[in-house]
C-alpha cells in the first residue's frame, strides 16, 4: 500500500492521462483513487506530516545512516559513549577541583575538556527531541510511578555506564560506527551485547511477571 | 577541521538525529528486547537497514582512503563490558541514544537512567585508576597482547593494508550477510501475519457475529 501513495497532484493527472490500462502505476493509481480517506500528500502536506505522524523507523535510520556516512568522513562515526564520559570527567573534575588529579583515569584515558565534539552530538540529540516533541505536542513530563521501576531504572543506568567504559565503545558505536567499519572487535561487542540483552530480557520478564 | 567546526557539525547532527528518532520512536534497546520477547522487528529491521546502508557507505571510502575509523585494540573488556550494558539497558528500557531523546521528551525515568549511567561511569573511573584495566588507548598496540587480555585492532582498513584486497569487498560481504538476516525477517513476520489472519478467520466463523475489528493488528506493540 505504502508503495501505491499517490506522490503528488502534478504526478496523478500525468499518470491518469497516459495510463494504459496494466501498467502498475496505473494499478496504483486506482488504488488511491478507490481509497478515499488517504489524501495526496502535497509537498507542504508531506513536511507537516512529520510533526503529526509517526516516522517509519526504517525511513529514519536510512536518513541517520546517510548523516552518519559524512560525519564519517568529516570528524568520525556517530558515538554516544565518549561524549559521556566526557561530561562525566567535566563534572567530576566540577565537584571535586583539583582533587580529581587523584585519578589517573582522567588524565591518561579521558582528560576533560568542553571542546570534544562528541559532547554536542548528545547535546543536540537533548535539543532536537525537545523541539521535535513540543512541534508535535508529545512533551509532557512523565515519570515512573512504581518504586519498582526506579530501582530497575538506577541499577540499569549504572550498568550501561560502567559497561560502556569497561568495552570503551557504547552501543552507537558497535552498530553504527565500528561493526559497519567491518571491525572485527564489532562482531564480539555485538554478541557480548545480545548476550546481555537476552539475560536482561529474562529478568525483565521476571520482574513483570511476578 | 577546526575543533570548533567539528563541534558544530556534532550539534547540527545530533540535532537532525533528536527529530528522526523523536519521530520515529526507534529504540536501539527495542530492537533487540521485542525481537526476544514478542518476537516485533519494528526497530530491528530499522537497525538492519542502517547497518547495511553504513557498510557498504564505510567501506567505499575506506576504499579510498577516506573517512576517519576508530582505532582502539578489542579484547575480553569489549564482551564484558557490552555484556553488561545489554543487561543494563533492558533493566532501564533505554540505551544511549534513547535515554537523550527521552529526556529530550519530558521523559524523568531517562533523565535518571542517563543521572545514573554517568554515576556507573565514574565508579569505573574508580576501579580503573586502581587497576588500569583494560590499556588506555594511547597504550595500545594493536597487536594480541595476552597479558592484558586484548586481541588486538583489524578493521577494514588494516586487512586493505595486510592483504591487498579492497575494503569494499569485506563490506559487500557483511552487508550480504545482514541482507539475509533481513530477509529471514520479512519471511518470518509474513508467516506471523498468516497464523493471524487464519486465527482471526476461524474466530469470524466460530462468532456468527462481526469479525472483531481489534484483531486487525498483527503484533501489539509494545509501549516504550
Amino acid at each position: 500500500m505504502d508503495k501505491c501513495r499517490p506522490r503528488g497532484i502534478a504526478l496523478k493527472t500525468e499518470l491518469e492521462q497516459n495510463c494504459s490500462g496494466k501498467d502498475k502505476a496505473c494499478l496504483c493509481l486506482r488504488q488511491g483513487s478507490r481509497d478515499r480517506t488517504e489524501k495526496p500528500a502535497t509537498a507542504n502536506g508531506g513536511r507537516m506530516d512529520l510533526f503529526k505522524k509517526t516516522l517509519d523507523p526504517v525511513i529514519a535510520l536510512a536518513a541517520i545512516a546517510v548523516l552518519d556516512i559524512f560525519l564519517f568522513l568529516l570528524v568520525g562515526s556517530w558515538t554516544v559513549g565518549g561524549g559521556e564520559t566526557m561530561m562525566t570527567g567535566l563534572a567530576a573534575e566540577a565537584v571535586l577541583g583539583d582533587d580529581i588529579d587523584r585519578l589517573p583515569f582522567w588524565s591518561l584515558v579521558f582528560q576533560p575538556d568542553w571542546g570534544y565534539w562528541k559532547i554536542y552530538i548528545s547535546l543536540g540529540m537533548l535539543f532536537g527531541a525537545f523541539v521535535a516533541a513540543v512541534l508535535s505536542k508529545e512533551f509532557y513530563l512523565r515519570m515512573p510511578r512504581r518504586l519498582g521501576e526506579w530501582v530497575m531504572i538506577t541499577i540499569g543506568g549504572l550498568l550501561m555506564g560502567f559497561g560502556i567504559r569497561l568495552a570503551f565503545i557504547c552501543n552507537v558505536s558497535t552498530f553504527f560506527g565500528i561493526t559497519p567499519e567491518v571491525n572485527f572487535g564489532g562482531y564480539l561487542a555485538i554478541s557480548g551485547i545480545i548476550a546481555g540483552a537476552w539475560v536482561g530480557s529474562l529478568i525483565y520478564k521476571r520482574i513483570l511477571e511476578g | 577541521m577546526s575543533p570548533v567546526g567539528e563541534c558544530i557539525v556534532a550539534f547540527v547532527f545530533g540535532t537532525v538525529v533528536g527529530v528522526l528518532v523523536q519521530r520515529s520512536r526507534f529504540c536501539n534497546t527495542a530492537a533487540l528486547r521485542d525481537a526476544m520477547l514478542f518476537n516485533s522487528y519494528r526497530n530491528t529491521k530499522a537497525l538492519l537497514v542502517a547497518m547495511i546502508i553504513l557498510t557498504i557507505g564505510f567501506t567505499t571510502f575506506i576504499s579510498i582512503g577516506e573517512g576517519h575509523t576508530m582505532h582502539f585494540d578489542v579484547g575480553l573488556n569489549t564482551v564484558a563490558g557490552l555484556f553488561l550494558f545489554g543487561i543494563g539497558m533492558v533493566l532501564a528500557g533505554a540505551c544511549t541514544v534513547s535515554t537523550w531523546v527521552k529526556t529530550g521528551e519530558g521523559n524523568i525515568g531517562a533523565l535518571w537512567a542517563l543521572i545514573f549511567t554517568f554515576v556507573g561511569m565514574f565508579l569505573f573511573s574508580l576501579i580503573w585508576s586502581w587497576n588500569f584495566w583494560p590499556p588506555a588507548p594511547a597504550s595500545m598496540t594493536g597487536k594480541i597482547n595476552v597479558e592484558a587480555l586484548q586481541l588486538g585492532f583489524s578493521n577494514a582498513a588494516t586487512l586493505q593494508e595486510k592483504l591487498g584486497i579492497p575494503a569494499i569487498v569485506f563490506g559487500l560481504v557483511q552487508a550480504g550477510v545482514l541482507l539475509l538476516i533481513y530477509r529471514a525477517i520479512l519471511k518470518k513476520e509474513a508467516a506471523q501475519q498468516a497464523r493471524h489472519k487464519a486465527a482471526q478467520e476461524e474466530r469470524a466463523r466460530k462468532k456468527a457475529a462481526p469479525a472483531s475489528d481489534n484483531a486487525a493488528e498483527p503484533v501489539a506493540e509494545p509501549a516504550q
